[in-house]
């Protein structure tokens, strides 16, 4: 039961803190009988990268969250809905176990919120047949990326809530909490102590650690549609979708499909998308439902904390503040929240919905 | 509604993969106006065109290998089983390569997807269609069907809009129709020697004598006609929760997941594309 | 897309009766550094089996003899500089059912069109010494003269939509070309972001498709796709002017796609502030 004394980290290198050195070997164990992701650097962000014997994983980085949100793991950016030819239509092969090491308080939380999403009403199968055979293994953060986590509730979780969860706050002393039976095969190799049951995981407080009033803002963003604000943002924003791209509770998609020189022969793709995109709400003929950038940015917060809290009761805002850290002009939730919060109280302003 | 605690991560099922498409063959197929087909379709597979059944205004995901897939309209009455029709307007990539297709070549559909015109609800009632264009297919399923189903209903008004006189759809159909109630149609513009009616829709109220309080108005068509259409319903005193309309969106996935459909609240491709209009009271971007 | 004068396209491309069955291809060089007709050649893993699927029938690069159409699909390399290139381009629209724009040069006037930002009467006497006499024309988009039905953008133009394209033709659907910004695929791709570490990236505002070449390597986006739909150029310009000055911008915008409409809008403005 990993009973050995822990030994202390490797010092942090400028690349931020990489794994213990024990935990490599754990992960090689790992990754011989799963599909094992892990985070590694790149161009000075976290990303997660498919486990291979001379990767150099890390649990973080002075920027904390990852580039891309784990939802690539499960949801890729371009995947074959299925390939066809002459024979017909045949579906990629379901993909072997996943594992993913690496995941910090706000990622698990968004990705279970995500796959309850997946799940709910008409399953996603691709989506399905990836995340429900997969394990996922939590790590401390340090909140050194300008998030905000206990003001969108996705700052904690209870046992359950994660399969495995390596707590390295105390980088002395690490431990590996349990959270599910799943986690606890798993956890039987692993060169830490185990606790278990695993407890509740909470996040590192913050600094203004208040709640947004996340009941409140389903109505407050609906009285909101059309105010002035929205125009605000318009002017700045770009409309480049990097927000939703790395946003890790964005998932839209569209389809393509794509022939060999030979047309009998092709597939049809599903690929990310941005509703951030002029094109989103076009239909064939050309009439555009959502023609206004501002429209297009107030559909975006509206997902977050009108439609997703409605369905879930959970906000479809993680507070990771990737899209703040990625977007050119320097628009964010925080802010925006703030705007909505304030164009409500002042009626007058609102364009509102009749 | 549903919580995310209800939702145990562990235990997700995985059904059926929604994205797969199967065959289905063109039975026949004809030019109903310029630029519109109909085709009569059937799976391939007969076990599912045994199975295969469905609600006036659902629609269905219809593709063409290597080409693309877009949402269309069922536009037969749910009452014939075996076969199901659809009605293409060619407007791109897809609608031009349907309208390619002959008698005997397959193309690949799923669905049906959305919800219906709850016609059950309207037993006893007199029904009031409004269509405009090519909006007039799903509202054909659901003629046809409150034709087959004489005795379900009352009246049957149908007021139909199109741009010119060979626009007009189904034409052929009226007399049948006009055996259970009305049929008032009228165009934008036409040409010399047309003895119709030109001019906006909503002047065809005027031909017609209707009784709100046991009407249910069923409405498709392009989103302009609807404020004209709606203010006219509201005039003549119907209930919001009397007045059904089928909304167009963008759709690519029909099961609630890509995101495109989206108005405000719901899914066109889950709570709609029907909808009352007392479903939609409040969301200013539903009815553009 | 379709733009430029002319009549609308014939409908679908039925190449079922064309012999071999096999879509019929020319690419025309006018004007340009021919960088993008190379991109043909470039194909690499994908030109033994492209050879056979399609006939290359006008190809003055790569063949030795060649075929004035009928065509099915004719790529335009290059700007008419010339007159006779402009005979050259109105007989080619008449021989082809499809005709794209291939890269920035024949879609927005690309590098030649930096002809317009000086004097003609000196290019002449500094540039072409000698050549006074030179009967050259305002350099123009090709949709200036012809009807352009698919605009293939990129300096060079991009191998991947090359191939969108004649696949795609060839089986009966047209091209999807990408209409959003390079940041999404930068994105996807994890690339650090040149722009908010201050340098002077055009991606967000410059449309995907060439697979964000450029910043994969650290480079900042040069725009050479032309503008997104829709782009807000105005609150880009701002961003980017904390990473370059102002004449650099302006020549970062005048250097690939100057005649595209929204970036000639964009110019006006700027004329009107000086």
């Amino acid at each position: 039961m990993g009973a050995s004394k822990p030994e202390i980290p490797e010092s942090q290198d400028s690349s931020g803190q990489s794994v213990l050195p024990e935990l490599q070997g754990w992960l090689r164990e790992i990754a011989a009988d799963h599909r094992l992701f892990i985070t590694a650097a790149k161009g000075g962000n976290r990303i997660f990268e498919e486990f291979s014997p001379d990767c150099k994983p890390v649990t973080g980085l002075p920027q904390e969250r990852t580039l891309l949100p784990v939802k690539k793991v499960f949801l890729p950016p371009s995947e074959p809905l299925f390939e066809f030819s002459r024979g017909g239509i045949e579906a990629p092969p379901t993909p072997e176990n996943t594992v993913v090491f690496g995941l910090h308080v706000c990622e698990l939380s968004a990705d279970r919120l995500l796959a309850a999403n997946m799940a709910h009403d008409r399953p996603d199968f691709p989506y399905m047949a990836r995340r429900s055979q997969s394990l996922m293994i939590g790590v401390s953060c340090r909140r050194t990326s300008g998030c905000f986590c206990e003001k969108t509730g996705h700052d904690h979780l209870a046992p359950g809530e994660y399969d495995l969860f390596l707590h390295l706050d105390d980088p002395e002393h690490p431990r590996l909490a349990v959270g599910s039976d799943a986690g606890r095969e798993l956890a039987a190799n692993a060169p830490f102590p185990v606790e278990d049951p695993g407890g509740d995981v909470i996040a590192p407080a913050a600094a203004a650690p208040e709640r947004w009033p996340l009941e409140a803002l389903p109505e407050k963003m609906h009285d909101s549609f059309g105010a002035v604000m929205w125009d605000e943002l318009a002017t700045r924003c770009l409309g480049c979708g990097n927000c939703t791209i790395v946003c890790p509770l964005c998932y839209c998609f569209y389809t393509r499909d794509e022939t060999e020189l030979d047309p009998a022969n092709g597939r049809r793709l599903r690929l990310w998308d941005s509703c951030q995109l002029l094109a989103f709400a076009r239909v064939a003929g050309g009439h555009n439902f959502r023609e206004a950038r501002s429209e297009r940015i107030w559909y975006r917060f509206s997902h977050k904390f009108m439609r997703t809290w409605d369905t879930f009761g959970a906000a479809g805002c993680s507070g990771c503040g990737a899209c703040f850290h990625f977007c050119p002009v320097g628009i964010g939730p925080r802010q925006v929240i703030a705007g909505v919060l304030q164009v409500t109280t002042n009626s007058q302003d609102a364009g509102g919905n009749p | 509604m549903a919580k995310l605690s209800d939702i145990p991560p562990r235990e997700y099922n995985t059904p059926h993969n929604e994205y797969l498409p199967e065959e289905a063959r063109v039975l026949s197929t004809t030019e109903l106006a310029p630029g519109i087909r109909h085709f009569v379709l059937e799976f391939v597979d007969p076990a599912r065109k045994e199975a295969f059944s469905f609600c006036s205004g659902q629609f269905m995901q219809v593709s063409l290998l290597g080409i693309g897939e877009a949402p269309i309209s069922i536009c037969s009455p749910p009452t014939i089983r075996g076969t199901f029709e659809i009605c293409v307007r060619e407007a791109g990539n897809l609608t031009g390569a349907l309208h390619r297709l002959r008698q005997g070549d397959t193309l690949w559909v799923r669905g049906p997807y959305g919800q219906g015109f709850p016609l059950a609800e309207m037993a006893g009632r007199d029904l009031i269609f409004i269509g405009g264009g090519i909006g007039l297919a799903p509202l054909r399923s659901a003629i046809d069907c409150a034709v087959c189903l004489n005795d379900e209903f009352g009246e049957l008004t149908v007021l139909y809009g199109a741009r010119t006189p060979e626009l007009l759809l189904f034409t052929d159909e009226y007399d049948t129709w006009r055996q259970h109630g009305r049929v008032e149609t009228i165009v934008d513009e036409a040409p010399p020697g047309w003895q119709g009616r030109t001019g906006v829709i909503t002047t065809l109220f005027d031909a017609v004598d209707l009784k709100p309080e046991n009407t249910s108005a069923l409405i498709c068509g392009p989103p302009v006609m609807f404020s004209f259409v709606l203010g006219r319903l509201k005039e003549l005193g119907f209930a919001d929760a009397d007045i059904f309309i089928s909304l167009e969106r963008h759709m690519r996935c029909g099961v609630g997941k890509c995101e495109h459909c989206v108005v405000e609240s719901f899914y066109t491709c889950r709570q709609g594309p029907v909808l009352s209009i007392g479903q939609i009271r409040g969301i200013s971007s539903a009815l553009r | 897309m379709k733009q430029g004068p002319g009549p609308e396209p014939e409908g679908r491309i039925d190449i079922s009766k064309n012999p071999g069955g096999k879509l019929r291809v020319g690419i025309f060089p006018l004007t340009s550094d021919a960088g993008c007709q190379l991109e043909f050649l470039n194909l690499q893993d994908d030109l033994l089996a492209l050879a056979k699927a399609v006939d290359i029938l006008h190809f003055p690069m790569a063949r030795a003899f060649n075929v004035d159409g009928p065509f099915d699909v004719v790529f335009v390399d290059g700007v008419p500089a010339r007159r006779d290139e402009l005979e050259i381009l109105r007989e080619v629209r008449r021989n082809t059912k499809v005709l794209a724009s291939l890269g920035s040069c024949s879609s927005f006037g690309g590098v030649p069109a930096a002809q317009r930002f000086h004097d003609l009467g000196d290019l002449k006497k500094y540039v072409y010494r000698g050549m006074e006499d030179l009967d050259t024309l305002e350099i123009l988009p090709i949709s200036n003269y012809v009807r352009v039905d698919l605009q293939l953008r990129g300096c060079p133009a991009s191998k991947w939509e090359i191939m969108e394209t004649l696949t795609a033709l060839i089986a009966g659907r047209l091209p999807q070309l990408k209409t959003y910004p390079q940041c999404i695929e930068c994105k996807i791709k994890e690339n650090r972001c040149l722009l908010i570490e201050g340098q002077p990236c055009l991606g967000p505002i410059t449309r995907a498709g060439c697979g964000v070449v450029c910043p994969s390597v650290g480079v900042p986006c040069d725009g050479c796709r032309g503008p997104t739909e829709e782009p807000n150029l105005t609150s880009a310009v701002e961003i980017l002017l904390r990473g370059t000055t102002y004449p650099d911008l302006i020549r970062k915008f005048q250097k690939f796609c100057s005649l595209s409409p929204e970036y000639q809008e964009m110019f006006d403005r700027w004329r009107e502030t000086q």
